[in-house]
């Protein structure tokens, strides 16, 4: 009996060392059953009652039956079935916050570094107290009900660095798991209260100057071709002038008498030169990655005149731009949307941004939603904010938005803008960190609500 | 439903002689003076005031049904909307005869904007730039007349300790000591009645928050603090007592959380203000609704912006909740209204309705 239970504990020992990768990587590790009253799958489909299966931080599957069979451990003893847990209320995704201010220790200590700092180099290691205040951070984003977040490159200044799409791990720690981004700000974003009218030309200019720059590959290329050319027929002057001078030595004493005269001698042909390649850079290097679609661009531009810029910018150099801030971007909904450019409406409107009532958050957002644009709501970089996301959502409610698309603009499609493909649905699959509310809604602060960490 | 509703208050605004008899309210909830959310209970009306509250009202006269949620109106604790933008006299630092009921407006859009969000009292204030600043007002968001519109004519002596907002190179003071001995002063001299029975500070720290309360002590005055600083400098300082708060600023947006956590740990209650220090953000709901989220209490949350601005103002029995006795100051919403969904359908002040929303449009 005592060998059998030994041989079941080494078993699930060994279960847990051949867990996933994921799980290993997010040191969620168990499986277990979640009984709740009801679940939103994703903005429209909803589930009542709803049993959801968790394991090594994911969901198995979910549904209104409880599926659990036993299962058995690699020496075929039955485990039993996966603990049940009955909870009162309605589960939903956990939020996806696209834009925050988190930092992780010792980044943006190098300003010069700037440009070309990425945020993913900087996050600590899975360890303990690794880094304290990000993790103050993540813990208050997790109580508020956000499950993956956007790190901004974060520095000032037109070029902000390259932030990293995080999801969080068992030690509330950040894993980078979603696409690295390039982060610019324009106009008065990117340097409060100094309206910069020439930043949105001068991002321009940078993209002109890769363009070049990779053209310029292409004469260097051509020059390469001809210097190949040169440099047979340069071969071929030389034997044939080697072959004179041997013909010559071996006339030897007949042209003694020359001897003196140096400037009749004749002379080798000259070797060409080989052409310069054109000299790379960091700072470039990644704007070449954004040129190839390699990495999406996110722009803080909030006037109208940055809005349009940066509307060009795509079109001239077809980037995967995503709009941030956006205040006066209400005014181009329709073109916006025809130009498929995504926007993410911070909470906080610009720090310079008078707030006029017929201009208040929700407004912006319907007007934006009516043209179709793609919305999605962030906390905009306001240490702290993350709570107030539902209830600013909710306002859109009470303003005449639709239910389903103002949870999808906290959900599903932040996780799309950040290819946080586990992220903003309750699906098969998906990530179990989750919400649980017993109001009528998320957006209900009548009533309890709170955040699922997975075990 | 709704618009048979809105229709039904809508003839009781438009009908005098209704307003003599006893009209009675049957929403779909009630929320009562406690928090708690009361379904199937009706509200007797007369006279403006609150006749009887009960499943089965004994009182007769027009039934009413209603559909949503039915709630005290709101209250400002301590605001300068519907005022001159300058409630302040900046010649010298006491000027405790300042009286904001003096700088009102009363035909002011703001009133409708407040009605249209549910607030029906605002405790207007001077200008917190004076050690002594002044006397508050009371006033109603709607009404006839004069006498109507103002509920209490001199609310309390409000004073300020904010360096920021009282320092003045000319008159003084320059440091909190200085603003102390200033108020030290103002003690010394003034009769035993100037003063009346609270004072209302706006603080920023622990030691001028401990200095006015020492000072009053002598006085046997009672210290309502306004909190208008951070983290940490009230710990301890104010358990099961009510405070002011501003509504929720963008400074430091964190570490405000993180104050407003630990007041709600201590058992302190808080009553919010618009008359905030930092970019006043929102309004008194949205407060609410984030206190409800952070401390996860609803009930103190509605209170933070109903019963406990009432209470600091002595005026428990009149506004903020729905009790026998009380003003029939009510707004119906579409929901409970800290569910961020929730619309103002109608308010009623004084048992009158002042204000209905459009239908089919949305406020904003």
């Amino acid at each position: 009996m005592k060998l059998r239970s030994t041989l079941a504990a080494l078993g699930s020992l060994l279960t847990l060392l051949l867990a996933p990768a994921h799980a290993q990587e997010t040191g969620y590790h168990r499986t277990y059953v979640i009984q709740a009253d009801a679940a939103w799958i994703d903005a429209e489909t909803r589930l009542a009652p709803a049993f959801v299966q968790i394991s090594n931080g994911k969901i198995d599957w979910i549904s209104q039956q409880d599926q659990r069979v036993e299962s058995k451990n690699m020496f075929g003893k039955s485990m039993g079935k996966a603990k049940l847990i009955r909870v009162h209320g309605t589960l939903a995704a956990g939020m996806v916050d696209a834009w925050t201010k988190f930092s992780p220790a010792g980044y943006g200590a190098d300003r010069k570094a700037g440009p070309t700092r990425e945020v993913a180099d900087s996050l600590p290691v899975q360890a303990p107290q690794e880094d304290v205040v990000l993790q103050a951070q993540v813990l208050a984003a997790r109580e508020a009900g956000i499950a993956a977040v956007y790190i901004p490159g974060g520095m000032r200044g037109l070029r902000q660095g390259v932030g990293v799409a995080a999801e969080f791990t068992a030690l509330d720690l950040p894993l980078d798991s979603g696409q690295h981004a390039l982060d610019f700000a324009v106009g008065s974003a990117a340097t409060p209260g100094i309206e910069r009218v020439f930043q949105a030309e001068e991002l321009r200019n940078a993209f002109v100057e890769a363009q070049d720059w990779r053209d310029s590959w292409d004469d260097f290329d051509e020059a390469m071709a001809k210097y190949e050319k040169d440099l047979a027929k340069y071969q071929e002057k030389l034997d044939k002038f080697v072959q004179e001078q041997k013909k010559k030595e071996q006339e030897g004493e007949a042209m003694a008498e020359d001897k003196d005269d140096a400037a009749k001698k004749p002379q080798p042909p000259k070797r060409p030169r080989r052409p310069a390649e054109p000299q790379s850079n960091a700072a470039r290097d990644l704007l070449l990655k954004a040129l190839d679609g390699a990495m999406p661009v996110r722009v803080v531009a909030n006037r109208l005149a940055d809005i349009r810029a940066m509307m060009a910018l795509k079109e001239e150099f077809q980037l995967d731009l995503i709009l941030l801030g956006a205040y006066e971007a209400d005014y181009v909904a329709k073109d916006l949307a025809a130009a498929e450019i995504p926007v993410i409406l911070p909470l906080v409107p610009d720090h310079h941004a008078q707030p006029e009532p017929k201009r208040s958050f929700a407004r912006r957002y319907l007007a934006l939603r009516k043209a179709k644009v793609e919305v999605a709501i962030a906390s905009g970089g306001v240490e702290g904010m993350e709570f107030m996301l539902p209830i600013r959502a909710g306002e859109i409610l009470a303003a005449g938005g639709e239910e389903g698309d103002v949870w999808a603009s906290l959900t599903s499609v932040p996780a799309k803008l950040l290819g946080l493909k586990q992220y903003g649905a309750l699906t098969a699959g998906k990530s179990a960190t989750m919400i649980l509310f017993e109001g009528r809604s998320p957006f209900d602060a009548s009533a309890p609500f709170k955040a699922h960490k997975p075990k | 439903m709704f618009a048979l509703s809105t229709f039904l208050i809508g003839l009781l605004a438009t009908a005098p002689c209704w307003q003599q008899n006893t009209v009675i309210l049957q929403p779909d909830a009630v929320l009562l003076a406690d928090g708690t959310l009361q379904e199937h209970v009706g509200v007797a009306i007369r006279d403006g005031r609150i006749l009887e509250i009960g499943v089965s009202v004994q009182v007769s006269g027009l039934r009413v049904p209603l559909q949503g949620v039915l709630a005290p109106g709101m209250v400002d604790a301590f605001s300068g909307r519907g005022a001159e933008r300058l409630l302040t006299e900046q010649s010298r630092q006491l000027t405790p005869q300042l009286r904001a009921a003096d700088g009102l407006q009363l035909a002011s859009p703001v009133w409708e904007s407040l009605l249209a969000r549910g607030v029906t009292a605002v405790h207007i204030t001077p200008d917190p730039t004076n050690v002594l600043a002044g006397r508050g007002v009371l006033v109603s968001a709607a009404g006839e007349s004069l006498e109507q519109r103002i509920l209490l004519k001199d609310t309390a002596l409000v004073g300020s300790l904010v360096q920021s907002a009282i320092h003045d190179d000319r008159v003084g003071p320059s440091s909190l000591a200085g603003g102390l001995e200033l108020l030290e002063q103002a003690f010394a001299t003034a009769k035993s009645d100037d003063f009346g029975p609270s004072l209302w500070m706006y603080l920023e720290n622990a030691e001028g928050t401990r200095g006015v309360q020492d000072l009053a002590a002598t006085k046997g005055l009672q210290v309502v603090p306004i909190l208008m600083g951070e983290v940490g400098s009230y710990g301890g300082q104010f358990p099961q007592q009510i405070v002011g708060l501003p509504t929720m600023g963008l400074g430091a947006f964190a570490r405000r959380a993180e104050t407003w956590r630990r007041l709600a740990k201590q058992g302190t209650q808080v009553a919010f203000g618009t008359r905030a220090g930092n970019q006043a953000w929102d309004s008194l709901r949205t407060s609410a609704m984030a206190w409800s989220r952070l401390t996860g209490d609803a009930a103190g949350a509605w209170a933070t912006v109903t019963f406990n601005p009432a209470k600091l103002l002595g005026m428990e029995k009149e506004i903020g909740s729905i009790q026998v006795g009380a003003r029939a100051d009510l707004v119906l919403w579409s929901a409970h209204p800290l569910d961020a969904t929730a619309q103002v359908v109608s308010v009623m002040v004084g048992g009158q309705t002042v204000f209905r929303a459009p239908l089919g449009e949305a406020q904003p």
